[in-house]
């Protein structure tokens, strides 16, 4: 079982601040979601 | 149900069974049962992550949460993608090093026997009383609406899937996995898209939002900070992340999906696919959810959404209460319409006043409800009086089309059998592994593991529907099974953070570090002093602190050194 290079990008860490990243930015889109319709 | 729905229904369920049944073909040793030989490839492995996460509470449960309580449920998954890096990280390069079975394995290597059988017993506690709730939620939902017969829907909803799923193993839970998935992303879809088309003409998806909105149905984000609040952004980042790090690290039904994967790479790639689609999927499902509720203003809700409760309800009140609620129904059909004119007039005053208005009619119908549910008490003190479970299927049955009813029914059947197919496999891994194997027959040829694989699985199988059938009165069953595995997690977590970071402490003190763990997280759940999702935070740092004070405790030369493999025989 050997541990290769991820798809896509070029080092793991940044799949890690992509996820990270996603997150923050729904986040943020939920709250602007929230005080729109609210 | 009509002839139509039947057909839909039917042709769904035994194609699904059929298929996994011809996806069991070639299963001859424990490594293809349980590890389909590590062959998965990622979107597989997402599928089946998935698909073993998202039961049929979710597609019930979720919809009626929103409906009641708003949207911010959504912000219990926000944990979810940080955990799977933190998993992808620790959790994943390890397991696939030590080519374990199950999770609990790496514990006898790391600390000792006792441990390792400790937290296997945890899980198959929590596993078997979570999944038999899984079977009972939707089938008693499904025996109140349609008038089956709820143990018979327990038997057909728990039973069915024990076909494929003892000759197939994992690899026939992941590929049933993948097409349910499918048919249930098609069918939630049809059923948003029938929400929105069934509204008044005139009214679209904006302006339904627009009045959600005005409800306080789409608060996503609640940033106030309570201990006792379930659903707000430190509960679901914090108390959410320690409960998505148990579950996806350290449960064994998850811990099984990617450990089928063919490498450490796709194995971390279907996780933190995971971790990108989790959050979007549940949002969409809880918009659902809140359509539905505006569905409800411009068209008559009934009182009581469970209505086999409702008619335990003498005649003469249960009409006079109809009567009465039907009148605010009227206060809010025209108040909704006020409230989308002067939306769309950008009217400030005409919203505030429609608002107030339709408001109000909301709460007087509210009071309505609850004389309802106290009269449906008085004639049935045993009675069910939460019908969150019940909205979005009363919707489906009462308002889409013939064919469409019978896909939506069949997709509760599927999102069922997919997370109980997991955690039968599971189970059984656990069982054979962990338990039988280990401490009652190590030395035995691997066809005979096999064998008891497989009839583990079936043994698991028939105990969870017995749980199923002394399953009820658990209020909402999305929060029963959750409640359930926060009591459990936090303390299964703590024991691997220990395993895997503080390499100077040894089995016996985390052991019993995890014991008082486990008795003091219950004690903070019946005394009611925070919501449930920190008991997860709660029972990982007691065991990390109590482990490390009885370590200190210790003689030095009971410190045990750490090993680094795992300990197949």
């Amino acid at each position: 079982m050997k541990e290769d290079k991820p798809p896509l990008l070029p080092q793991w860490w940044q799949w890690y601040a992509l996820v990270i990243g996603w997150l923050l930015l729904l986040i943020g889109a939920f709250y602007l979601f929230t005080k729109v319709y609210s | 149900m009509s002839v139509a729905d039947w057909i839909v229904l039917g042709g769904t369920l035994i194609g699904i069974i059929l298929y996994g049944i011809w996806k069991s073909r070639g299963q001859k040793d424990m490594a293809g049962y349980f590890l389909d030989n590590q062959s998965m490839p990622w979107y597989i492995v997402l599928l089946s992550i998935i698909g073993t996460q998202a039961s049929a509470i979710t597609f019930l449960s979720a919809p009626g949460q929103a409906y009641t309580d708003g949207m911010r449920f959504v912000q219990y998954y926000f944990g979810l993608p940080l955990a799977m890096v933190v998993i992808c990280i620790a959790f994943v390069p390890i397991y696939h090093k030590l080519k374990v079975f199950t999770a609990y394995e790496y514990l006898e290597g790391r600390f000792d026997c006792k441990t390792r059988t400790f937290t296997a017993i945890l899980f198959l506690v929590q596993r078997a009383l979570s999944t038999g709730i899984s079977i009972y939620a939707p089938a008693i939902i499904l025996s109140s609406l349609l008038g089956w017969n709820i143990y018979w829907t327990n038997v057909i909803m728990g039973g069915l899937l024990i076909i494929y799923t003892v000759s197939g193993g994992t690899r026939a839970v992941s590929y049933t996995q993948t097409l349910q998935l499918v048919i249930i992303f098609v069918g939630m879809f049809l059923a948003g898209w029938m929400v929105v088309h069934l509204l008044p003409d005139g009214i679209g998806f904006n302006d339904a939002l627009q009045v959600a909105g005005k409800m306080n149905k789409l608060n996503v984000i609640v940033t106030d900070f309570d201990w006792k609040d379930k659903y707000n952004i430190w509960s679901g980042l914090i108390g959410g992340f320690f409960l998505a790090l148990s579950y996806f690290g350290t449960d064994q039904s998850q811990v099984g999906r990617y450990l089928t994967a063919r490498s450490v790479t796709e194995s971390r790639i279907g996780l933190l696919m995971n971790g990108l689609v989790k959050v979007p999927m549940q949002f969409l499902i809880l918009l659902l959810g809140s359509m539905v509720f505006v569905f409800y203003l411009y068209f008559r809700a009934p009182v009581f959404f469970n209505e086999a409760q409702l008619n335990k309800v003498d005649g003469p009140t249960l009409q006079h209460l109809q009567s009465e609620y039907n009148g605010y129904n009227q206060i809010k059909q025209e108040q909704v319409k006020a409230l989308s004119g002067a939306i769309r007039a950008k009217d400030n005053a005409g919203i505030a006043s429609a608002e107030e208005k339709l408001n109000q009619a909301e709460a007087d119908a509210m009071k309505v409800r609850t004389t309802a549910i106290d009269y449906i008490k008085k004639a049935d003190p045993a009675a069910d009086t939460n019908d969150t479970n019940y909205i979005f299927l009363h919707f489906v049955v009462n308002n889409l089309p013939k064919g469409l009813v019978g896909l939506l029914i069949a997709i509760i059947f599927l999102a069922a059998w997919g997370s109980i197919a997991a955690a039968l496999n599971s189970l059984a891994s656990t069982t054979v592994i962990d338990i039988y194997k280990r401490q009652f027959k190590p030395t035995a040829p691997d066809e005979h593991y096999f064998k008891a694989s497989r009839w583990w699985t079936f043994i698991w199988g028939l105990f969870c529907i017995v749980v199923a059938q002394f399953a009820s009165k658990l209020g909402s069953l999305i929060e029963a099974v959750n409640v359930l595995g926060s009591l459990f997690y936090g303390v299964i977590l703590g024991i691997f953070l220990v395993a895997f970071y503080c390499k100077r402490i040894g089995g016996t003190a985390v052991f019993w570090a995890a014991i008082v763990a486990e008795i003091l997280v219950i004690i903070v759940f019946i005394s009611n002093i925070v919501s449930f999702l920190w008991l997860n935070a709660i029972g990982c740092l007691l065991v990390i602190v109590l482990a490390w004070m009885i370590q200190l405790l210790q003689p030095s030369h009971d410190k045990v050194v750490p090993v680094q493999s795992g300990c197949s025989e």
